[in-house]
Parts: C-alpha cells; sequence; structure tokens
C-alpha cells in the first residue's frame, strides 16, 4: 500500500502542490483529502486509486455481482466527491468510507428489490439443490480419482459458503463482510454500520452460526443419498 | 471464574473461534472447551468454515478496465455536474431582456387578478356586516323596528326567537342561524329581511326550513302602521273567507341571498288573536 501511494505520490507530482515529506507520511489520505476538497480533480482521482479495490470487494460482498458493484463503486465515490467537505480532518477516512458503501449498496439493493430485481430465494434453493445433485454424482462416479474428487468436494463447499451468505439478513451480511473478509475490527465495523460494539458481536455470531449451519444442512443431505 | 455448561458455551463458540472474545469470558469458554469434546470439535469446525468462508468470499479479479471504467465514470459525471449552471445563475438566464418584460407583465396581471378575486370576495362576504347593522338597528329605535317572530301554528313546532333586547330573548341552540326581521316603516311594507350568519339559504328547499322557522306575529299585536302595510285585503282575504273586522292575512317578505329569489309569505291570522302558544314568544318590541 505505502508502495502504490509513493508511485500515485510520484507520477503526479509536477501537478500537485508540493507538500512536505512528513506532511505525507503522516497521513497521505489527509493530504489528498484537502486537495480533492479544494476541486483538485487529480487528487481526486488519486483518492479513488487508493480506495477503489476496498470499495468494490464489499459492494461485490453485499450486492453478490459484477455490475451492481461497478454502479455502486460509481455511486460511493459521487457521494465521496459530494460530501468531502463535511468530512472532518481527523476523522477515520476508511471508515467514513466504508459507511457510504454500505449505505449505497443497501439503498441499491433496495431499489433492485422495489423493482423487482431481487434475489430470489428459490432461485437460491435451486442452486443448492444444483449442488447437491452435483455432490451426489461425484461420488457415485467411481472413474472420479480421490484428488478430483476433493477438489470438486471443496469447491461445492465454497459454492454453498457463498449462497450461505446470500441467504443472511442485510445487517448480518454487512458485519461478517466487513469483520470477516475486510478484516476491520469490532469497533470498526460498529463505527462503519453506526451501531454499537455489542450489537455487532452479535450479528457477527449470528450470521457464522447461520453459515456454518446452512452448510452444514447442505452437505448433509447431499451425502445422506450415498 | 464462571463455569459455563455447553449450551452457554455453544452460543459463545462462533466469537471465541475467531478471537473475539476478551478477558474472564474468553477465559471461561477455553475452560470449557479444554473440558468438553463435543465444544471442541464445534470450535474446530468454526475455525474451519471461517477459513473456508474467506476462501469462498475473495472478490474475484475485475481487471484494470473495470476501475478505469469506474474512475472515468465518476469523473465525467463530476464534470458535467459542474458544467451544469447553479440555479440562481438559471433563474437570472431566465428572467433577461424581453423576458424580464413578460414576466413583470404577467405578474401585474396576475396581482390585477388577485385584486379584483379578493374584491369579489369581500363583497359575498357582506352578509355578516349586515347582520351587524340589523343588530345595531335593534339598539337604535328611531331607525328600524325589529320584531320577535313566532310562530303562530301549529303550537309544538319549535320556532326562533329573537328578542329585541339582547340575551333576553331565546335563540337557535345550533347558533348557526340568526333570523332577524326588520320591519321598515319607510318602506310602507311590513317586510321581513331574513339575515343568516353563516349559511344563507339559496334554494327552495332551504327556505322551506327558514319558512318553518319564521311565525308571522299576529296583526293585532304589530304596529297599526305595519300591519295595514302587511295586510292584503282584496284577493287573499276573500279567499281566507275571513270578514272585515280585522286583517285576515299577513304578508312576509323573505329576501334570500340570491336577490332573484324573494318568499312572499301569505299567512292566515286567527281572528281571536294571539292563542296559548303564543305566550311565551315576545311578540313585537317597539320603540
Amino acid at each position: 500500500m505505502a508502495a502504490e501511494i509513493a508511485h500515485i505520490f510520484l507520477t503526479g507530482a509536477e501537478e500537485l502542490p508540493t507538500r512536505t515529506c512528513e506532511e505525507e507520511r503522516a497521513d497521505p489520505f489527509a493530504a489528498l483529502i484537502s486537495l480533492a476538497r479544494a476541486g483538485n480533480a487529480l487528487a481526486f482521482e488519486r483518492l479513488m486509486l487508493l480506495t477503489e479495490r476496498r470499495v468494490v470487494s464489499v459492494a461485490w460482498h453485499l450486492l453478490g455481482n459484477r455490475d451492481d458493484a461497478r454502479d455502486a463503486a460509481q455511486e460511493v465515490f459521487l457521494r465521496v466527491y459530494k460530501y468531502l467537505a463535511r468530512f472532518r480532518e481527523g476523522e477515520d477516512f476508511h471508515g467514513w468510507l466504508y459507511r457510504i458503501t454500505v449505505n449505497v449498496c443497501r439503498d441499491l439493493a433496495r431499489k433492485r428489490r422495489a423493482g423487482g430485481e431481487q434475489l430470489d430465494e428459490t432461485g437460491i434453493d435451486r442452486d443448492a439443490q444444483a449442488t447437491r445433485e452435483n455432490l451426489r454424482d461425484d461420488r457415485r462416479d467411481a472413474r472420479t480419482p480421490p484428488d478430483a474428487e476433493r477438489a470438486t468436494l471443496r469447491s461445492q463447499q465454497l459454492t454453498l459458503i457463498r449462497r450461505a451468505l446470500a441467504t443472511l439478513p442485510e445487517k448480518e451480511r454487512a458485519a461478517i463482510v466487513l469483520r470477516d473478509l475486510e478484516g476491520l475490527s469490532t469497533e470498526e465495523v460498529a463505527r462503519a454500520l453506526g451501531s454499537r460494539p455489542v450489537t455487532v458481536r452479535s450479528q457477527v455470531s449470528s450470521a457464522r452460526a447461520k453459515i456454518k449451519t446452512y452448510c452444514d444442512r447442505l452437505l448433509r443431505e447431499g451425502g445422506s443419498t450415498r | 471464574m464462571k463455569t459455563l455448561n455447553c449450551e452457554q458455551a455453544s452460543e459463545l463458540l462462533p466469537l471465541y473461534a475467531a478471537g473475539d472474545l476478551e478477558g474472564a469470558r474468553a477465559r471461561e469458554v477455553a475452560a470449557h472447551v479444554a473440558a468438553c469434546d463435543g465444544c471442541s470439535t464445534l470450535v474446530a469446525a468454526y475455525d474451519e468454515g471461517r477459513s473456508l468462508f474467506a476462501e469462498a468470499c475473495a472478490p474475484p479479479e475485475f481487471g484494470a478496465d473495470f476501475y478505469a471504467g469506474v474512475r472515468s465514470a465518476v469523473l465525467a459525471e463530476i464534470a458535467r455536474d459542474q458544467s451544469r449552471p447553479s440555479t440562481p445563475s438559471l433563474i437570472a438566464a431566465l428572467f433577461s431582456g424581453r423576458r424580464l418584460a413578460y414576466a413583470t407583465t404577467f405578474a401585474l396581471l396576475l396581482l390585477a387578478c388577485l385584486v379584483a378575486l379578493q374584491h369579489l370576495r369581500r363583497n359575498t362576504r357582506a352578509m355578516p356586516q349586515e347582520i351587524a347593522r340589523a343588530q345595531q338597528d335593534q339598539s337604535d329605535p328611531s331607525r328600524n323596528e325589529v320584531i320577535a317572530v313566532n310562530t303562530p301554528s301549529p303550537p309544538q313546532r319549535a320556532t326562533t326567537s329573537i328578542n329585541s333586547q339582547p340575551g333576553n330573548g331565546r335563540r337557535d341552540d345550533s347558533g348557526s342561524r340568526a333570523l332577524f326581521l326588520k320591519a321598515r316603516r319607510d318602506a310602507g311594507l311590513s317586510r321581513l329581511e331574513t339575515e343568516t350568519r353563516r349559511d344563507m339559504p339559496t334554494t327552495l328547499g332551504t327556505m322551506q326550513h327558514v319558512r318553518d322557522e319564521v311565525a308571522v306575529v299576529p296583526r293585532a299585536s304589530l304596529d297599526p302602521a305595519l300591519v295595514s302595510a302587511a295586510s292584503v285585503p282584496s284577493a287573499v282575504e276573500s279567499a281566507s273567507g275571513e270578514s272585515q273586522s280585522g286583517p285576515e292575512v299577513s304578508r312576509i317578505e323573505i329576501q334570500t341571498a340570491d336577490p332573484n329569489i324573494r318568499i312572499i309569505w301569505l299567512a292566515p291570522r286567527k281572528a281571536e288573536g294571539p292563542g296559548p302558544d303564543h305566550d311565551n314568544h315576545e311578540n313585537v318590541d317597539r320603540n
């Protein structure tokens, strides 16, 4: 990350106002934020470059597909640009960015649901059913080499877990994505979601238990017909 | 240290497995897991599930084009937004040059229409002022005589009686309609003007209701000048079949809110004078 920031700073050094190395080292985002706030488009573009992967990753986890993730990321950065003036100096920029991302994804998901594009539970069940059938077929097929069988089983498990994530309630999904996939601490997740750490802990615990139960059930059903 | 059972521990295992528990609670769960094979297996399952979860949900590689597309779309939208004129400049552009003259003319026309409308509404609201004037007339005996009107028959009919002295007479309980009947000497007729405070009747149906509330004062109790003016001694008199010894018919004119509608009521009068039902009504207040 540090190398990335250094590279970005070096490539556009001639177009940005000169800042001391100490300032840049202290908080590279603070420097970019103050420049972007002043209307420097290049600084804002660099800010996007530094954060786009996180934003897209969270959006993809929460929305489940590439196109929605792209739409969400665009909307996130537009909101960042619009409300950058309200961002308080010294505040955690990533926490602020995560909060905007979660809100944008929530809005987008609601819009999709209102437009009849909701994630169909029966569709998930159909996928899960297909996964179970594949598991049975793989186990019946005696010609499949053991390593290939193991790899297939692993792949099926991963598919099941992804499906399990999609079945979680909105808040639990956001909590477990930020905690377990993005690696934020419970307190950071709480700040990003606008709730209390104890609530986040409860949501994360519930989500982990549900995912485990979901996968156990499907694997058990898949293996019971052997 | 508190000892946990399996049920209590199982609720905390998802957090314990990921290292989310701290302090005494973490030690309690650790002690239980060390002693319980079932819970120990569960912790291992959660551990494995967690790593599987991270592996399963690793985002795909979107590629540089994907990110470049996001950035360019955002920057294009920002540029479009900046090139868009602001609201004050839009207003200024809208009302510049000849458009300003048109807008001013339109505004003046609108203002004139509003003034005319207001004037019209004020005229239609003149009725309450008339009522106030009538009340003034009540207290000013030199101008008019305000008479209380009673129902001559049938006796059981509810009547509205308005006393010439405020607070002394009985008024309609609803208070929605006050009836003032004015007899004007200078008109030469016993002309009764009916005025309502709120909803002046404008149809014959509602006027029927008003008529029910209006009672004719027997002629004997009226001022002779008024009575003679109100009497119709010719055809109506003969139709009523009463003798010439007294006035046979009282004429009441009720002017509604609509100037085109005036109700003329010819009420036959009893020859023997006011009946017992008139005792509780005030008849004429003359000064």
